[in-house]
């Protein structure tokens, strides 16, 4: 039993160090570090895999190194691992938790493209969770987030084009012919399309070879900066507020509820060059931790936080630098509230006398969104 | 194995001991657990020593001590999530060790760390009677909102059967306030 401590404790020092390297950006040796963890973890939890009274000491190692597995991309070695412990006496709670990581591995699983080719600038995505089955999915959750994840190629391709940001009217013809989307019959996996991307011939930008693929690698780094919380590499990325405004909220709004839908994974690239980016923070942790970020410090005292749940009944994006909306609450006050540049198209009017609840700021008279989003009611379960 | 009432009130608590680490956290990752600590505190408007109330299965006052935290320390901590998941660590850790238990080891889950308690001379073999420790970080709630979060730990570990025993403590820094409620008790 010696061995197996001291092997455990050298993987969780490394885990440690781990953590600090992703902390830091270090992302190789992050995972490095990650796989050492793993090989002194998996080597402690098979050296009692036979001792099956040994509980819960043989499921927690298993679970652990399970965990690392997973985190350094050994998907097939984590599934292996969760099967060993679910093969002895778990107790329920950690069985419960190892069940939760066999999904994670089926979902990665499901990310891994089989038997279809994506070509240069085609990409899958993915949808995980109760409102998915195997090859089938409830259509608002699918539609909505399609359109989304549509509204936001073309808003990252305008930015990339040097366009100032479109507040109200159509994209360019020329531009939604290049960009156009199609869509693949879904697959079984959780459930599986290919997105695929028209190819520009026009739209070319010095030194970029193929415009579609480079943004949609654009918007996938956008998203993996928001998913990792690096707030600070997304606003250099995308400078403009507005521009950063909109893509935080249809970043929000393609985000997991945490319970029909707990993951939105997209894979893209070849086989050469592979790229998967899963989102998995749910909505509103999401939100919250972007409001923390974007908000005035905490000493500003007559900045207050404010729910409101109402009728959003007027949309008004007539001012250039932000629109109005007003919201009625069941006692049928209205609430006029900003919405700052870059929301009010893609992310306020598609809920325009819905249900809606709005999450904002009060400094004295003025009220300035953060969020919105369908009221329960008006949202069915997702 | 469970935990024991202190004899004295107000209990002390004081960051910075964590940094000499425990017999299940390294002296560098007790420091850096005391650091995002004190960068939660700090943002919350405190200043050391901050009184602190725990209340649930055991209720009692607890002064903080804390240094405040360097530019450098804020900027390492800026994602406020990851820096109340981690300060509530530290305060939960700090917490329950006036109760007779200490973190004794460590094991990687989905979201982290997972932490056993144990006695400080906890001699058996790896996780064998050992109490799991359910931490759960709030910056700036209300009661409600702690409430809400200690049933969500109760029902993450409640299952119909070989449950294994756990303390919850959910660590609020804006009163600052602590629930700590023990789930099965050995």
């Amino acid at each position: 039993m010696q061995k197996v401590n001291e092997l455990h404790h050298k993987a969780m020092a490394l885990a440690d160090l781990a953590e600090d390297a992703k902390r830091a950006g270090r992302t190789d040796e992050y995972i490095e570090l990650t796989r050492e963890a793993l090989r002194h973890e998996s080597e402690a939890a098979w050296m009692i895999a036979g001792e099956l009274s040994l509980e819960p000491s043989r499921s927690v190692l298993f679970r652990s190194a399970a965990t690392l597995a997973i985190e350094s991309g050994d998907i097939r070695v984590a599934e292996q691992l969760i099967a060993a412990a679910l093969a002895g006496n778990p107790p329920s709670e950690i069985a419960e938790e190892l069940r939760d990581l066999l999904e994670d591995v089926y979902f990665h699983r499901h990310l891994k493209v089989r038997g279809v080719t994506l070509g240069h600038g085609d990409f899958q995505m993915t949808l995980e969770g109760k409102a998915v089955g195997f090859g089938i999915a409830r259509s608002e959750v699918f539609v909505q987030r399609v359109k989304d994840f549509e509204t936001l190629l073309y808003r990252t391709a305008e930015r990339r084009l040097g366009r100032e940001f479109r507040e109200a009217g159509r994209r360019k013809k020329g531009l939604a012919q290049s960009l156009e989307l199609y869509i693949s019959v879904p697959r079984a996996a959780s459930f599986a399309v290919t997105l695929k991307l028209g190819k520009n011939t026009q739209l070319q930008l010095p030194g970029m070879d193929d415009f579609s693929a480079d943004t949609m690698t654009a918007l996938l780094d956008g998203i993996t900066m928001i998913n990792d919380g690096n707030l600070v590499a997304l606003k250099e990325a995308i400078p403009d507020e507005s521009y950063r405004n909109n893509f935080i909220g249809l970043v929000e709004r393609l985000s997991p509820d945490g319970n029909d839908i707990r993951t939105v994974g997209f894979t893209a690239g070849s086989d050469q060059e592979e790229r998967i980016v899963a989102l998995s923070t749910p909505k509103k942790e999401l939100r919250a931790r972007m409001r923390k970020v974007t908000q005035k410090p905490k000493h500003e005292t007559e900045a207050v936080p404010v729910e409101i749940q109402g009728i959003l009944l007027e949309a008004d994006a007539k001012r250039q630098k932000e629109g109005i909306i007003e919201v009625v609450d069941s006692t049928g006050t209205a609430h006029k509230i900003a919405v700052p540049r870059g929301m009010m198209s893609d992310i306020v009017k598609p809920m325009f006398e819905e249900d809606v609840v709005v999450v904002g700021i009060r400094r004295g008279d003025r009220l300035d969104l953060q969020s919105i989003d369908l009221a329960e009611s008006e949202r069915g379960t997702d | 194995m469970s935990l024991s009432e202190p004899q004295a009130e107000p209990i002390g608590i004081a960051l910075a001991s964590l940094a000499s680490g425990r017999i299940g956290i390294p002296p560098a990752a007790g420091k850096s657990i005391a650091e995002a600590a004190s960068v939660c505190l700090d943002e919350r408007g405190h200043s050391s020593p901050t009184e602190m109330a725990v209340y649930g299965d055991y209720e009692m006052s607890a002064n903080i001590d804390w240094i405040p935290p360097s530019d450098q320390a804020k900027r390492w901590w800026n994602d406020d999530q990851y820096a109340t998941e981690h300060g509530a660590y530290c305060i939960a850790a700090l917490i329950v060790e006036q109760y007779g238990l200490e973190i004794v080891e460590r094991s990687k889950k989905k979201t982290g760390f997972d932490f056993w308690l144990g006695p400080k001379d906890a001699q058996g073999a790896l996780f064998q009677d050992l109490t799991r420790l359910e931490v759960s970080g709030v910056r700036d709630g209300n009661r409600a909102e702690i409430e809400s979060r200690v049933k969500q730990k109760i029902n993450q570990t409640k299952v119909s059967d070989g449950v294994l025993p756990a303390v919850i403590v959910v660590v609020e820094f804006g009163g600052p306030i602590a629930k700590m409620v023990e789930r099965c008790k050995r």
